[in-house]
Formats: C-alpha cells, sequence, structure tokens
C-alpha cells in the first residue's frame, strides 16, 4: 500500500479531525471522519492496520456503541475505502485511496478478488499461478478476470529476473520494483552485457590512470630490452624463414605495448590517490557516461565483479577507507601471459584422458604434437 | 610424491632417459610394488641378479634408491621417487650455478650430478681427466645425456680452485655431504627413532590414547631428527688449512666474490678461485642436495613474481634479500608450525642495501606523488610540502642515527598529509614523511638517469625501503615486517607460494573456460560455497551462462556442486534441495599437479618417438670417427636439415620440459 497515502491529496490537505462528541451518530459524517483521520495515520506509518479498538479510541468516536461502529466500517467496506485484513491481533483494516476505491468499485466480485491479489503484491508483481492458488477461484474465472483487468488497464504483465519463466502482473499505476527488473543493468528483464561491460572497462581506465606512474627512464631504457615471448619468438622465427615484411606492423604494436607494460610503474606505498567507490561514482555521474544513474551501490556491485576478475584490488587507505588499485596484468591483453601448461598442446588437448601410450590417442601420433613441434 | 600413475610413470621416464632402460626397469618395479628384497626384483623385472645387482648399484650411486637391512633377513630396496623427479629440475641448478658462479662451478656440479654422490677426490680426478679430453679435441656430442654433457674450454681444474668452489657450494648448502642415513627413507628412520623413544624413554610404553605422551613423544622426536640432521650436515671439520672464522666470514661478507648474472658468461677468467689454502678433505664424499636446490629455484620464481606484479626493480632488490635469506633455510618447509613462523630468518634494509650490486638504479620503478592535491600521479601540479632543503640529511647522519625504525618525530609531523598513514606504524609514516622533502631531487633524476655513483648511500637506503614497502603491501605479501624496530624482513613462503598457486590455477581458468570462469572461480574461492541465485547477483552474469560454464568446469573436476536438502525426505522434489557451488583449491592443486606430471611424460615420450624418427642421422654423429668434428662438415644438406629439424623439437621438448617444472615446484616442492 506504499501508494495510497501518496494519491490521496484531499486527504492529506485535511486537518485532524476536532473533537467533537457526535450526539445524532451521523454515520455518513463519522464514516469520512473515520476515514480521514485513518488516512493520517496511514500517512505517518503506512503499515498500520486498525482493529476495532483503534477506531474506537479515535476522539471523536467517544460514547459510540459498537453497533454503530460496525455500520460505520461497513460503510467503508462497502465503499471500498477500508479492506480486511488479518493480523496476529485479528481481524483489522486498512485504508484506501479514494482512487483506488473508485477503481475497486467498477469491478465485479471475481475481478476484485484478482485485482485485490495484484495490488498487495505491490511493485514485486505476482505470479499467476499465485494468484489462482489464493483466490482459489477456477482458472478460466481468473483468466477472464484478468483479461479484463489487463483491457480496462488497470494490471500489466511485467518479466521478473528473479523468475524469468513466470508470468507476473502488477498494478499498471506503480512502476516494478529493482528486485523485478533487476536494477540498472537489466534491459527487458534480460542482463544487458554490453553496458556491463563498456562500464567495467571505463572503470578499470580510470582506475588505472589513477594506479601507474609512467617511468619515462624506463620508456627509454625498455625500448634496449624488450623481451620475446613464446609467440612472438617464434613468429621472428617464422619471419626469418618464411614470408617477410608481413607481421612487423604487428611486433611494432606489440612492441609499443610492451615497452608502455614496463614503463609502468607501481605508485609507493602510501599513496592515497587510489580512486574509491564515491568517487568514482560521482565521476561517472558527471561526465554523463551513461543515461541510466547508477549508484554508489551498483558501481560497488561493478568493482567487486572487476575484483574477481582480478583486473584491479581493493586497498585499504584513500580518502574513502577503501580504494581500488588495477593490477600491472590489466594492462595486458588477454592472450599474454598464459599459463605454462596451456602453452603445450596437452595442455589444452580435448581427449587428454584418453591419451596413452599403445591407447587410441598417444604421444607418438599426436596431430597436436605434430603441428606444436612444426612450429 | 602422491604416487599417482602418472607421477609414476613420469619418474620411470625420467630415470630411463638419463640412466637408460635397465635402471628404470628395476626403478619402475620398485616404484610400482614398493620395499622389495633383491630376489624380489629379479623375479619381477626378469634379469638376471648380476644385472640387478648392476642397475641397483647405479641407482644407489644415484640415490634414487633406498636400501635398508633389517637385523635379520634380506636387504631391501625401495624407490626414491623425490630424487627421481630431481632429474629433471638438474638442468635448472646447473644453470641457476652457472649464472652466480660461472662455468667452472657449472662444469663442477654438472659432473657431481653424473656421478651420484661421490668423494672430492674423484670429482677432481674425473675433471682433470675431463681436462685432458678437453684437451684432445673431444667436446660434446651426446644429444641423449640431458645436459649432463661436459663442456670443457678452461684451463683451470686444478684441485685448490675446486676445493675453493666446493667450499662456497658446502656453505651455501647446495651440496651436502653423504652420511648413512641418507640411503634409507626418511620415513623408515623416523619410526625407528619413534619406536626407540617410546620404549626407551616414555615411561609406561604404550602411547596409544594419551595426547599428552603423543606430544612428548613428539617433541623428543623433533629435537633428536634435528640433532641428527645437524651432525650430518657438519662438514667444516673436514675443511682443512683453514680457520673456521675465515670460512664464516667468507659466507658473509663475501660480496666480493657475489658472482653476478651479468658478469657471468663468457670466460671463466672473471672467476678467480685464488687458491686461498682451502682444501678439503678428499675423502669427503658429497652429493647435490636437492631440497636446498628446491630453495634456491624457489626463489627465482618468487622473483619472477615480483617482476610481473611490481616492476623489474623492485624484484633485483627482491632477489637480493632473497639472496640473504637463503642460507638459513635448508629447506622449503611445508606445514610451517607457530614457533617455525616465530624464528622465521630475518633480513635487514641495510643488508640488502650494502650488497646490491650498483648497476641497479634503485630510483627507478616507483612512481611519484605529488602532494595530496592533485589525485593524479601523471599530471604536474603544485608541489605541496616540498622543500628544496633535504631535511633527512640535517636531520643527523643516517648510517649512525639507525633511522630505518623511524626515530626522527619531528620530520613526521613536518605537516606532509599521507591520511593513510594513520594507522600508527611510524616507520611507514617516517619513509612517507621523508618522501615530500626529497621529491625535487627524485624527480629530476627520473628525467636524466645520472651514473649510479652520484646517489648518495642515505638515496640508495631511502629508495630501497620504498621498495620494500611496496612489497610488504602487495597483496601476496612478499615480505613481512618484523616488529623489531630494526628495519628487518622476513618472507612468510607458505603464504606467498599458496598466492602464486592460486594465481596459477586462476590463469589455468581463464585460458581453459575463458573469462567467465575465471570469474566464477575466483569468486567461489573467496566468498566460500555458494548458490546459483547469488551467484548471477554477483558476477552480473546470465544465470544461464552461469550454469552452463559450471556444469563445464565440474566436468572436468574444477568446481563441485554439494547437495543440501532442506528436509529429510530426499525425493526427486528439487525446491527443496539447496545446490551449493564451491571450489576447492587444494583439489585444484592436485588437478594441476597431476596434469603437469603427465603433459611432462608425454612430452619424454615424444622425444623418445622423435629421436626414434630421427635415428639414422643421430647413429651417424655417434659414430666414434666423427664425434668430436662439427657435424656440418660431415653431414650431406639434407642430414643437416634432419638433424637442425630435430634438435629443435628436442630443445623444444626439453624447455617445455623445463617449464612445466616449474609448476611442479609451485604446486608441491616450494
Amino acid at each position: 500500500m506504499a501508494s495510497t497515502s501518496a494519491s490521496a491529496p484531499a486527504a492529506a490537505a485535511t486537518p485532524p479531525a476536532a473533537p467533537a462528541a457526535a450526539p445524532g451518530h451521523d454515520i455518513a459524517d463519522l464514516k469520512n471522519k473515520v476515514y480521514d483521520e485513518s488516512v493520517r495515520l496511514t500517512e505517518e506509518d503506512t503499515k498500520v492496520v486498525f482493529h476495532q479498538n483503534d477506531i474506537l479510541d479515535m476522539e471523536f468516536m467517544r460514547g459510540i456503541d459498537v453497533n454503530t461502529l460496525l455500520a460505520i466500517i461497513n460503510e467503508l467496506l462497502k465503499a471500498k475505502l477500508y479492506k480486511v485484513v488479518q493480523d496476529a491481533d485479528g481481524m483489522g483494516w486498512k485504508t484506501r485511496t479514494r482512487e483506488e476505491a473508485k477503481r475497486y468499485s467498477t469491478l465485479t466480485p471475481e475481478q476484485e478478488m484478482v485485482y485485490s491479489h495484484i495490488d498487495e503484491s505491490g511493485a514485486e508483481g505476482i505470479w499467476i499461478r499465485t494468484v489462482k492458488m489464493r483466490s482459489k477461484l477456477h482458472d478460466s474465472v481468473v483468466n477472464v478476470a484478468l483479461k479484463q483487468l489487463e483491457s480496462k488497464s488497470l494490471v500489466t504483465t511485467i518479466k521478473s529476473v528473479e523468475h524469468p519463466t513466470r508470468k507476473m502482473y502488477i498494478k499498471s499505476t506503480i512502476r516494478p520494483s529493482e528486485r523485478a527488473t533487476g536494477g540498472p543493468f537489466y534491459t527487458d528483464g534480460e542482463l544487458d552485457e554490453e553496458f556491463v561491460d563498456m562500464m567495467k572497462r571505463y572503470l578499470v581506465k580510470y582506475i588505472s590512470e589513477k594506479s601507474f606512474y609512467r617511468s619515462s627512464t624506463l620508456l627509454k631504457n625498455a625500448n634496449k630490452t624488450i623481451k620475446m615471448s613464446a609467440e612472438e619468438a617464434k613468429r621472428a622465427r617464422n619471419n626469418g624463414l618464411g614470408p617477410r615484411r608481413q607481421a612487423q606492423p604487428v611486433d611494432n604494436a606489440r612492441a609499443a605495448r610492451i615497452r608502455n607494460y614496463e614503463s609502468m610503474v607501481p605508485m609507493p606505498h602510501g599513496y592515497a590517490g587510489y580512486p574509491g567507490v564515491h568517487e568514482m561514482t560521482a565521476m561517472i555521474e558527471d561526465r554523463n557516461v551513461t543515461n541510466t544513474t547508477l549508484t554508489a551501490a551498483e558501481i560497488q556491485q561493478l568493482l567487486d565483479v572487476l575484483c574477481f576478475d582480478d583486473l584491479i584490488e581493493r586497498v585499504e587507505g584513500g580518502k574513502e577507507g577503501f580504494s581500488y588499485r588495477a593490477l600491472r596484468k590489466s594492462l595486458l591483453d588477454d592472450e599474454e601471459g598464459g599459463s605454462v601448461l596451456t602453452e603445450m598442446p596437452c595442455g589444452r588437448c580435448p581427449v587428454f584422458d584418453l591419451c596413452e601410450e599403445g591407447g587410441p590417442v598417444a604421444p607418438s601420433s599426436c596431430i597436436y604434437y605434430n603441428d606444436w613441434l612444426e612450429l | 610424491m602422491s604416487r599417482s600413475q602418472n607421477a609414476v610413470e613420469l619418474c620411470a621416464l625420467l630415470v630411463d632417459e638419463t640412466y637408460g632402460e635397465l635402471t628404470s626397469r628395476i626403478f619402475t618395479i620398485l616404484l610400482r610394488r614398493g620395499k622389495l628384497p633383491i630376489s624380489e626384483i629379479s623375479r619381477h623385472t626378469r634379469l638376471g641378479p648380476k644385472a640387478t645387482r648392476n642397475g641397483l648399484a647405479v641407482l644407489i650411486q644415484q640415490n634414487l634408491v633406498y636400501y635398508h637391512t633389517g637385523k635379520a633377513g634380506p636387504t631391501f630396496y625401495e624407490a626414491n621417487d623425490g630424487a627421481a623427479y630431481a632429474l629433471a629440475r638438474s638442468g635448472k641448478v646447473i644453470e641457476f650455478v652457472e649464472s652466480r658462479y660461472g662455468v667452472f662451478a657449472r662444469d663442477v656440479v654438472q659432473n657431481l650430478f653424473l656421478f651420484g654422490h661421490t668423494k672430492v677426490s674423484d670429482l677432481a680426478e674425473a675433471y682433470a681427466s675431463q681436462q685432458k679430453q678437453a684437451a684432445k679435441g673431444k667436446s660434446n656430442g651426446h644429444p641423449a645425456a640431458n645436459g649432463v654433457n661436459g663442456h670443457t674450454n678452461g684451463n683451470i681444474g686444478s684441485g685448490a680452485h675446486m676445493d675453493g668452489l666446493l667450499v662456497e657450494l658446502l656453505e651455501l648448502g647446495l651440496i651436502e655431504p653423504v652420511v648413512q642415513r641418507m640411503f634409507r627413507n626418511p620415513a623408515d628412520i623416523k619410526d625407528e627413532l619413534e619406536a626407540d623413544i617410546t620404549t626407551n624413554e616414555i615411561a609406561g610404553g604404550s602411547i596409544k590414547g594419551s595426547s599428552k605422551k603423543k606430544e612428548q613423544l613428539q617433541g623428543i622426536l623433533d629435537e633428536r631428527l634435528k640433532r641428527i640432521e645437524a651432525e650430518d650436515r657438519e662438514w667444516r671439520s673436514k675443511v682443512l688449512k683453514r680457520p673456521l672464522n675465515g670460512v664464516l666470514t667468507n659466507g658473509v661478507n663475501g660480496a666480493s666474490k657475489k658472482r653476478r648474472l651479468s658478469h657471468s658468461g663468457s670466460s671463466i677468467g672473471d672467476h678467480n678461485y685464488e687458491d686461498d689454502g682451502t682444501r678439503l678433505d678428499p675423502n669427503l664424499v658429497i652429493r647435490i642436495n636437492h631440497e636446498k636446490c628446491a630453495v634456491l629455484l624457489r626463489n627465482a620464481q618468487l622473483v619472477e613474481a615480483v617482476k610481473n606484479k611490481l616492476g623489474d626493480t623492485t624484484s633485483q632488490i627482491y632477489a637480493e634479500l632473497l639472496k640473504h635469506l637463503e642460507k638459513k633455510i635448508p629447506r622449503c618447509a611445508h606445514g610451517t608450525t607457530e614457533d617455525e613462523y616465530q624464528d622465521r630468518p630475518l633480513v635487514s634494509t641495510r643488508d640488502v642495501a650494502t650488497s646490491l650490486s650498483k648497476s641497479v638504479n634503485v630510483s627507478l620503478g616507483i612512481g611519484k606523488t605529488i602532494g595530496e592535491g592533485p589525485k593524479s600521479g601523471e599530471l604536474a601540479g603544485p608541489k605541496l610540502g616540498s622543500p628544496p632543503v633535504n631535511r633527512k640529511r640535517k636531520a643527523g647522519d643516517l648510517e649512525g642515527s639507525g633511522s630505518e625504525n623511524g626515530d626522527d618525530p619531528p620530520i613526521n609531523g613536518n605537516g606532509n598529509n599521507h591520511e593513510v598513514d594513520q594507522d600508527g606504524d611510524d616507520v611507514f609514516a617516517d619513509a612517507d614523511a621523508v618522501k615530500s622533502p626529497k621529491r625535487p631531487k627524485v624527480t629530476f633524476q627520473d628525467k636524466l638517469p645520472e651514473p649510479e655513483g652520484l646517489h648518495s648511500r642515505e638515496d640508495r637506503i631511502y629508495h630501497i625501503k620504498e621498495h620494500m614497502a611496496l612489497l610488504a603491501d602487495d597483496q601476496y605479501g612478499f615480505v613481512t615486517r618484523e616488529a623489531d624496530g630494526q628495519g628487518a624482513w622476513s618472507v612468510n613462503f607458505q603464504k606467498v607460494i599458496q598466492k602464486i598457486q592460486e594465481a596459477e590455477i586462476d590463469k589455468l581458468v581463464l585460458e581453459l573456460f575463458g573469462a567467465a570462469g575465471h570469474r566464477l572461480v575466483r569468486m567461489l574461492r573467496q566468498l566460500g560455497k555458494l548458490d546459483e541465485k547469488h551467484l548471477k547477483d554477483t558476477t552480473l552474469m546470465k544465470q544461464k551462462d552461469i550454469r552452463t560454464k559450471l556444469a563445464e568446469m565440474q566436468l572436468s573436476g574444477w568446481v563441485d556442486i554439494q547437495e543440501v536438502p532442506k528436509d529429510a525426505s530426499r525425493g526427486a522434489n528439487n525446491n527443496r534441495v539447496i545446490f551449493l557451488w564451491f571450489f576447492d583449491n587444494e583439489r585444484c592443486s592436485s588437478l594441476v599437479l597431476d596434469h603437469t606430471y603427465k603433459s611432462m611424460s608425454r612430452l619424454l615420450h615424444r622425444l623418445n618417438v622423435e629421436r626414434r624418427r630421427a635415428k639414422s642421422v643421430l647413429e651417424l654423429t655417434h659414430r666414434s670417427d666423427v664425434r668430436d668434428k662439427p657435424p656440418d662438415e660431415y653431414l650431406m644438406p639434407a642430414q643437416l636439415n634432419e638433424l637442425h629439424a630435430f634438435q629443435d623439437r628436442e630443445d623444444m621438448l626439453l624447455g617445455q620440459l623445463g617449464r612445466l617444472d616449474e609448476i611442479v615446484g609451485i604446486f608441491k616442492d616450494y
């Protein structure tokens, strides 16, 4: 009922009912008073449930007997301004806004039952099967009711991220919750991997700009001592033997990258310039990186993923207590710095488990070895 | 060594590769069947008694087989798989020795590898005879001998040089004197001692059920083992004509004797093993100490890791630090207890600074902060708190004041706002506080690198301290600061190796399963057992992708799943079961290790196949009449091509073998 109070401006404007004994027991008047008072209380605490005694304790209800109360409540229920709830203290009532009440009053009893379940589920939405189960109505009745409600545009279907296969309904007046939509990283109930990747790349770039120092001396020195990786050595040898000059530009690009890598040195101990979550949240906002607003919690989520990807690490220190720094290997490409085991065919052999001298797959006849040894 | 099938196969192949088929047959039987008396060995190998005895003699010589004669009954033989595996590592040890002690040392160590354990006099003789051969023009040319063929191109070879070198190696622990104990399985010795202690020293005989007695037993046992070991390692009494002090000084301040990588190489002349009167007892029997080799190779591995994580300069300083520690570490201990943690060897910043080669420019390799104002290291901005005067020098003579323990409060409080250092570690605070005053100078040097001589000693120590802080700061925890106030450092090897293991597993997973698998594995490692839903939220991946990836990894054993039923009924109702994914580091380590063993044995298999294929050419080169000539003199061009093709492949296979050995080291020995 989060929306109840927001959409009742009339009730909100009404000052608390003046204490006045109603001699004639004007039920219509009392009804309004009780309703206004309960709306006021609901505004204070949206979860409030009114029990019989709560209503009788209202100041203007002094001297009113239970039968009158019954009449009042019946009126309220008939007008759909009240709805019955059960809680630990027995039966009680909650308020509805006048607008909602108007909507309810146009519905058939079946529609009303279905609608009330959808209403209660709030921003989370409700699964169609749950509706059927709770209302104990026949499937077809529920389906008809839902169709009618949809045509009146009172309810809409949504896709929930948590239960992608379930058909969920939600009131059309409210926006589905983040739990249902999955937050800013989801589009139409699907994870937007492109977006996530883009944000991750952006963050890594930002962090690594603040994590390294480019040493000009090392940059110069690096020119002289560029180490060749196994692959590059292979390529160089191929160049020497086979077609020439083709791989040259690639090599240069790679050499430049290695040079760059070698010249990037870590910041000294105690360096306080590593960025923290809030700094990055503000940065993303300021630079208009994306239309979607990302909260600090969501940036944190991205940073955690980056930590798990082993591209950055969390360090103590910085203005926010914790900050993030890029790891050196984030400067390298994926292909570089692989494992020794996967350099050779056995490391990535799909039939390694079968490999046995004398078996169907054997080192002596291994085609992967042939390729590898021929270079 | 875990006796997996692959490990056994690899050991057998290694023995075969180095010592031939006879030995490997016996060795394999011993590996597969455990302890056997000689009659059983010859029965299983179907070898005659004479051949068996010959084979066993070779194996014992190489310490590949333990033997033990009980009080009554036959002698039992048992395979020493650790020593067999060490064969794969010999090349690396030789390389290490060459890079530090030069070509002459390499030859000596090579001979030691070839002979197994040997008397000093025999070693000298062998060297001398090799010299003669070399003089006659005999050179290498026996490709099967896996790096143990003698390149002898020097003319030093006198016993005195050899003794000097051997003393140095003994000092380091790379070679050790051989004693009777080494021919028995260490586990046997321990059992025997345990039995002895139980019967003789602990009242009551039986120790079952009494944890107190068990503790007591363990205590006595450890002490005795240590004592035995210490006795065994005692070799100094065998050094003749040289005072004990001299030996020690040689070990500690032998900075002049430190052979650097840059100097090693071409000529032996660089290494003057001057005849300083050192003589070893010619009857002393020595052998290579494989445990120590592992320590030395581990250091190389750690340095490599630092180089990748932090950069070249820092790694050079780390190498120096480890060099200081290596003498105090006899082996890569496993399962460190609390006490051992306490007595980890220390090294001080000053020691590192003293021995660090002057060719290392310590001012490089660390970024410069420009105050607190601009947050970027690259942008030039107003330099806060950087008076041009060198405050540190004013504060007093650095060496005298022992400034490593940061007793300089005025500097600490001179307005450098390094808020990170508020954690009360004043040593670090001091280091940082000093940073600003020095900055202008440092920046200048970065732009115009000057010869090393211009660096003052204080500057060097300051820079080295910075590098140390960086090492300590890293996630891997390469060094640990000791709280003795003297700027001492120690290294928690277990922890660092553990991190390197994890990194190695990560690399492998990244390559086998892509970024997604890598992310999942790292997450499961850090967060423990996780539900799929939770995984989805944290990884920002599609549930479908996660499930596929996890299933794929489960199939090959990298991750596993656990069912947790919500209630007692374990029916088909899936809603009532929680499925948790988890990652077991230990299991993956053994997976990687086994995979590596298997890969290594496949490499050796393939090498044999390649050798068979190139047999015709290889046989030609082995002919006695052409052995000493370079192959291009007598081979046809086609044959020469074939030979080169084979050599390329051999290099490739053996090279890869050596690299795989690093993985085995990381996961098992270090």
